[in-house]
């Protein structure tokens, strides 16, 4: 005979906080990311936010009607928006939103159910269907050829502290001024959203790694300046807007705080492998989606006993 | 047919079939696969492969069928094969509470929320490969 604990029971104690609420505090962090977005890549920028806010808010309301207000749609669209080179065209940041929300939440139940981080499985899928927008060695903005401060090859540049800083030298809209990334990131850790520990454990196994990673046929040749600099994989790709609002996902990580500070280390560490040793150029979204799948095993080790007990007789 | 593209199929298979005691044996199709490429058999190669690897688990045949397809270069292929199988097949036994029926819209209850899982899984997993 078997005895599951359902954790929906109780005994419980209500924080008072509503779902509403945490993805309202959410929305408000990534407003300076957006504005901050728009400010370095302008109109290019605006739109796919806009289209991809949009096409989420659609696509939620036309599949889940009655829980299409809890602003988790919105995130999902910012976020996703976050990840795009300023270079994919509107349609793109439409049909990979609909993949986020569609495939990413509402065919595994909806919100608090999904397995997998929605914006990053849509990027991820768009990745695989459109490799195009996502692999150009040089992308033109504003008739200028930018690389992006993680690829690999003979096209490469080599990005200043200054240009990452400023966004100068960045091409997704995510990376554009990483100030604005920690500021809306405090923002939520002040509001306590997040817990201060996942972000920090996030960037300091990234900066770990990246000075202790020996380097790769991929890097050594083309880009070394991409081994042994903490610093340029965190103010480039995804690291940040990963670090404080991906990994934060109550319900695409784990349901402990120890098993989340795994799951982070996981990432981070799936992360920096697919940057030295792939041709992919970020792999913060792949990383978050190979910690999500390994979700349900952190959470059988760390819950364990806690939640099920089993009790065999004859 | 690449051995990542048998692994997931036959990780799919896998979910759709119900599993025999000894399941876990069919890792070892795609070694046998591998040690039987190794020796002169000439066109006797592909049906002893196959008699080799579905004789021991035969409800799980379609499975170590698809596991012993590919052409493995090497015998670290073919272990990163067996290990890429069983680990992903651990994986999303692991997902099978949070793909519980009651959850998932009703047409995809089943075989095809399991089935897009894997197919999933395999998108993420493509870059892995590249490590291996």
């Amino acid at each position: 005979m078997t005895i599951n604990i359902s954790p929906s029971s109780g005994p419980a104690i209500h924080s008072g906080r509503m779902t509403r609420t945490l993805m309202i505090y959410t929305i408000i962090a990534l407003i300076p990311v957006c504005v901050g977005a728009i400010w370095v890549h302008g109109t290019e920028a605006a739109v796919l936010l806009t289209v991809a806010l949009i096409t989420a808010v659609v696509c939620d309301t036309f599949f889940d009607p009655q829980n299409a207000h809890d602003g988790s749609a919105a995130i999902i669209g910012i976020i996703f928006a976050l990840l795009l080179p300023v270079t994919a065209p509107w349609w793109i940041a439409a049909i990979g939103t609909a993949i986020a929300v569609l495939i990413g939440k509402q065919i595994f139940g909806g919100i608090g159910k999904n397995l997998f981080n929605p914006a990053a499985l849509g990027y991820v899928l768009l990745m695989g269907l459109f490799p195009t927008y996502f692999f150009g060695p040089l992308w033109e903005v504003d008739a200028i050829s930018l690389a992006t401060p993680l690829t690999k090859g003979p096209d490469a540049l080599q990005p200043l502290f200054s240009d990452l800083l400023f966004g100068k030298q960045t091409v997704t809209l995510g990376e554009a001024v990483p100030l604005t990334v920690v500021a809306g990131g405090l923002l939520l850790i002040a509001l306590r959203t997040v817990n201060w520990r996942i972000p920090l454990i996030f960037l300091a196994t990234i900066s770990f790694l990246a000075l202790v990673l020996p380097a790769s046929d991929y890097t050594s040749g083309h880009t070394p300046w991409l081994e042994g600099n903490p610093l340029l994989h965190l103010l480039s790709g995804g690291t940040l807007l990963a670090a404080f609002f991906m990994m934060s996902d109550p319900v695409t990580t784990p349901f402990k705080l120890n098993g989340r500070m795994v799951f982070c280390v996981l990432a981070a560490t799936y992360t920096m492998l697919i940057r030295y040793y792939t041709p992919f150029t970020d792999g913060v979204a792949i990383g978050i989606l190979l910690a999500n799948a390994t979700t349900p095993l952190i959470d059988r080790i760390t819950l364990g006993k806690f939640l099920s007990v089993s009790k065999k007789t004859n | 047919m690449t051995p990542q593209d048998a692994v997931f199929l036959a990780i799919a298979a896998a979910l759709l079939i119900e599993r025999p005691k000894y399941w876990q044996i069919v890792c070892l199709a795609p070694l046998v696969a591998w040690g039987l490429s190794e020796l002169p058999l000439g066109n006797l190669h592909a049906l002893l492969v196959a008699v080799i690897v579905c004789l021991p688990v035969l409800r799980f045949a379609p499975v170590a069928l698809l596991l012993a397809l590919p052409n493995y270069v090497g015998v670290y292929d073919a272990l990163i094969a067996a290990t890429v199988w069983f680990a992903g097949l651990w994986l999303v036994d692991s997902m099978a509470k949070r793909l519980s029926d009651n959850i998932i819209p009703r047409p995809l209850r089943g075989a095809p929320i399991r089935l897009l899982t894997v197919g999933i899984l395999y998108y993420i997993l493509l870059p892995v490969f590249y490590l291996l």
